[in-house]
């Protein structure tokens, strides 16, 4: 009877890890908008359920497989971002945080509705290649596609690490969260590095949505709750700390796996908001927090 | 206070209280109640938000759990509406100590990340719960609002014209109570932890019990428009804990005017009334009610009420923050 | 007024005031001075409750305060300044002294709720005694100005002017003269002479040393969390232990 339990722990924390890398993945992204630009991005929701639609429309409206709807996915709605940026974050410069917190509230409602008109409001299910084979790991398994979702994942969150840590440009972001006033006086253009962080966020949000859009629907409304729980492993991993991130979201996926099938299912998503209270209360910078 | 501000308040008044006669057309009317209802939201969150700085995000979710508890008094325990009301203001302050209390141990974004957690806890508490409220399904028959002693003289406000004047006087009550409060001591003391925490704590404001306190009377008002929202709708289920719910209520103080006594009422008014306006062309609403909020933010950087201020020639009130963006 | 006894705090492994015994007398200017590092913030911190010793008593008017939360502090009648300008930024000058009153202010709410008679009178004495600070500061014509447009200059004597407006007796000024030139520095060293001679006490972190010398009764120095001397401006000038603690830095000496 314990081993029946055991077998069922490990494969629900299997199955956490998969949603857990997945909101390490959109985090990073609020993290960056946020860190970089000071801009709460209430639309990083509708980025993420953008990115599952277009990566369904570009495969069932012009035939694309799979695997290349995902960069092309992640290449339009980057784009979007960029223009998004243009219309509601670039007049506000110079004016209080919720400035942009309410324009990409705004922003938000737009893109969500927008995407109910072109598409409708049901659920649409992307076909993903490795969608139904089943791999057997030992007493556990898993669909393919969703050894694929971790996979991509934690090599992208790597190489976003790589990425700040080592190129120019990752360099030149973190020395703007360092000292705006000094970066722009050493010759980094802060609007161009607005609109990359930016179209940088909204990119891997898309294809953190095309990749769950396989396993879940794809509807107007999926952004919602996972800009909420994205919030949440940003303020517990914090600020600035991309290997923070990455823990605090797998563990939030593995918390959530295991209470939903060990408590019930309908707490599994407060679950979330309960870790991040009493991780909050004895570390009030955050599990990994520390100033950049 | 001057003649010309005390002519426009009066003006103001009687355009408030002719209203419904101008509009009679009963949905007009409804709406006209629910925006005055909502603007109980945003006057709480003003409280907490605008006055004393904190960004609570999940404090508008004290509208739902007023709602809730009006609705179970009545229903569970039979209490007349005015009871309800009182029950209501008085539990809305006991939870928001209790959830103000590990909240405030934070400071910042951190502070409204865990407010924003609670409020997501009781949503999920009262959608599972279900031998208490129901679930999903919510509450319906719940009792009207009604004023009366005894089986003898009973007033009951069924219907948009009564219950518009019921809300409005609560509303300008609330408004009076709050300008008056905010020439208090107290009410400086928010608006100076607001500006400077650490300096207001060296010259004699406690900080972590003068935001308890702004806090607490955020959720009292804020509690009240549930209440007054459930008796009316008779009707209240989870979707009012929703985060849609929460944004807006932020949408309508900051456009309103943040900080500003009429403000929130102002804000309240125009998003209950906007999408409203826009329901006719149903499937394009928010899209054009997002555009709007866009170019609200845009055009009027210190909210209407800011706007009109500068108008009037005098420097928008009260000042906000200003970081690079 | 107001006694340490044996005052230390230590975090982990560096203690950063260690046994510091000292006493300020009422109507005195008392100055601490000493390199940068040396503990005198955190000294000033532990005064006012923004941090709780390790061991020792801080006794104020033979209270012991030590560990008590600074708003508490306040009330019982110490005010501070900080090291970098505090004011409230969003308010005007004139708001900025006003708010500076709450200690001493207490208007029933009823009174407020109707604009009783308790009410104006309340708002009379706080708006007079706001205007005696202005004039006193000589910054009436900037009353309505809002405190961030300020100058540094006049953001700093603001910050004297809210500590003013609290009516307390001892007063905790934390490099008061810090980015100011010397005829800036002239003009406060007036001001607080004046403010001592309306028989408030003052205790100041100072690194200008003409201001230190010319203004202060007597002088304590830190140096690595430890008191070193204590005495009157020319004995300091003169203690050979402070000249060390000093030599090699770029400070100028009265």
């Amino acid at each position: 009877m314990w081993e029946a339990t055991f077998i069922l722990a490990i494969q629900q924390i299997a199955s956490g890890l998969v949603m857990g890398s997945m909101y390490a993945l959109m985090s990073i992204g609020m993290m960056l908008i946020l860190g970089i630009m000071t801009v709460i991005n209430m639309a990083h929701g509708e980025f993420y359920m953008l990115g599952g639609y277009v990566s369904f429309f570009l495969m069932t409206q012009m035939g694309l497989p799979y695997l290349v709807s995902l960069p092309v996915s992640m290449g339009v709605v980057g784009a979007i971002g960029i223009a998004s940026e243009k219309m509601t974050i670039r007049p506000l410069v110079g004016r209080p945080w919720f400035s942009t917190f309410l324009t990409t509230f705004g922003l938000s409602m737009i893109l969500r509705d927008g995407a109910q008109i072109i598409w409708g409001v049901d659920p649409r299910e992307i076909v993903s290649p490795f969608s139904h084979k089943r791999v057997v790991l030992g007493p556990i398994f898993l669909t393919e596609h969703r050894i694929f979702v971790f996979v991509v994942g934690v090599v992208v969150i790597g190489l976003l690490y790589l990425f700040i840590k080592k190129h120019k440009v990752g360099m030149a972001m973190r020395a703007i969260v360092r000292d705006r006033e000094a970066s722009a006086l050493m010759g980094i253009n802060l609007n161009a590095m607005n609109s990359f962080t930016f179209a940088l966020g909204a990119g891997t949000a898309a294809l953190a949505g095309a990749l769950l859009g396989a396993i879940f629907n794809v509807l107007p409304s999926m952004g919602e709750l996972p800009l909420v729980k994205g919030f949440a492993v940003v303020i517990m991993g914090g600020m600035g700390n991309v290997q923070g991130i990455l823990f605090s979201g797998l563990i939030l996926g593995v918390a959530e796996s295991l209470s939903a099938s060990f408590i019930s299912l309908g707490l599994s998503d407060a679950i979330a908001f309960a870790i991040l209270i009493i991780i909050l209360l004895f570390k009030p910078a955050g599990l990994f927090g520390k100033r950049v | 206070m001057n003649r010309r501000k005390l002519l426009c308040l009066s003006g103001l008044v009687l355009i408030l209280l002719l209203l419904p006669w101008l509009l009679q057309a009963a949905y007009t009317r409804h709406i006209l109640v629910m925006a005055l209802i909502f603007t109980f939201s945003a006057m709480g969150l003003n409280v907490i938000f605008g006055f004393a700085g904190q960004t609570a995000f999940g404090q508008p979710a004290f509208f739902a759990l007023g709602a809730y508890i009006s609705s179970l008094l009545a229903l569970k325990l039979g209490f007349p509406f005015w009871l309800c009301l009182l029950g209501t203001m008085v539990l809305s302050a006991g939870f928001g100590f209790m959830i103000g209390y590990p909240c405030l141990q934070l400071r910042g974004i951190y502070f409204g990340i865990t407010t924003m957690a609670f409020a997501q806890i009781l949503y999920y508490i009262v959608s599972n719960w279900v031998e208490l409220t129901r679930g999903p399904m919510g509450l319906v028959d719940i009792p009207p609002a009604s004023f009366g002693f005894g089986d003898h003289f009973q007033f009951v406000f069924i219907g948009e014209l009564r219950y518009y004047y019921l809300v409005l006087a609560a509303s300008l009550v609330t408004l009076f109570f709050l300008s008056r409060l905010m020439e208090t001591r107290l009410g400086r003391g928010f608006v100076a932890i607001r500006e400077n925490q650490d300096l207001s704590a060296s010259i004699g404001i406690h900080p972590f019990w003068v935001k308890m306190i702004a806090f607490m009377l955020a959720c009292v008002i804020t509690g009240m428009g549930g209440s007054f929202y459930a008796h009316y709708v008779k009707f209240v289920s989870p979707i009012e804990f929703q985060w849609y719910f929460i944004g807006l209520t932020f949408i309508m103080v900051i456009t309103g005017g943040i900080g500003t006594i009429w403000g929130p009422f102002i804000g309240g008014a125009i998003f209950t009334v906007l999408p409203e306006v826009f329901r006719a062309v149903e499937t394009y609403r928010n899209i054009l009610v997002g555009a709007v909020l866009i170019l609200i933010v845009i055009f009027f950087p210190e909210g209407i009420m800011g706007k009109m201020a500068q108008w009037r020639g005098r420097d928008a009130q009260p000042a906000l923050e200003r970081k690079n963006a | 007024m107001l006694e340490t006894q044996g005052l230390t705090v230590a975090f982990g492994g560096l203690v950063a005031v260690n046994q510091i015994d000292l006493s300020v007398s009422p109507g005195e200017i008392l100055g601490m001075i000493g390199p940068n590092g040396a503990g005198k913030t955190t000294f000033f911190n532990l005064l006012t409750g923004f941090l709780t010793p390790t061991s020792g008593r801080i006794l104020f008017k033979g209270k012991d305060i030590a560990g008590l939360p600074p708003s508490r502090i306040a009330s019982l009648g110490i005010c501070r300044t900080f090291q970098i300008t505090s004011v409230f930024p969003g308010l005007t000058v004139r708001e900025n002294l006003l708010t500076g009153t709450y200690c001493w202010t207490r208007t029933l709410f009823f009174d407020t709720l109707f604009h009783s008679q308790g009410y104006s009178r309340q708002g009379q004495e706080t708006e007079k005694h706001a205007g005696e600070i202005l004039e006193f500061l000589h910054m009436e014509d900037r009353k309505d100005t809002v405190a961030r447009n300020l100058s540094y200059g006049d953001q700093r004597r603001l910050e004297i002017g809210i500590a003013l407006a609290s009516r307390r007796e001892f007063l905790l000024l934390d490099e008061p003269a810090a980015g100011m030139n010397p005829e800036e520095t002239q003009t406060l060293s007036q001001l607080i002479r004046q403010i001592r001679d309306k028989g408030i006490t003052i205790f100041l972190i100072e690194h200008h040393m003409q201001l230190v010398m010319g203004i202060c009764d007597r002088i304590v120095v830190l140096n690595y969390g430890r008191k070193i001397a204590e005495g009157n401006p020319l004995e300091i000038s003169r203690n050979p232990q402070v000249i060390e603690a000093y030599l090699g830095k770029e400070e100028e000496f009265a």
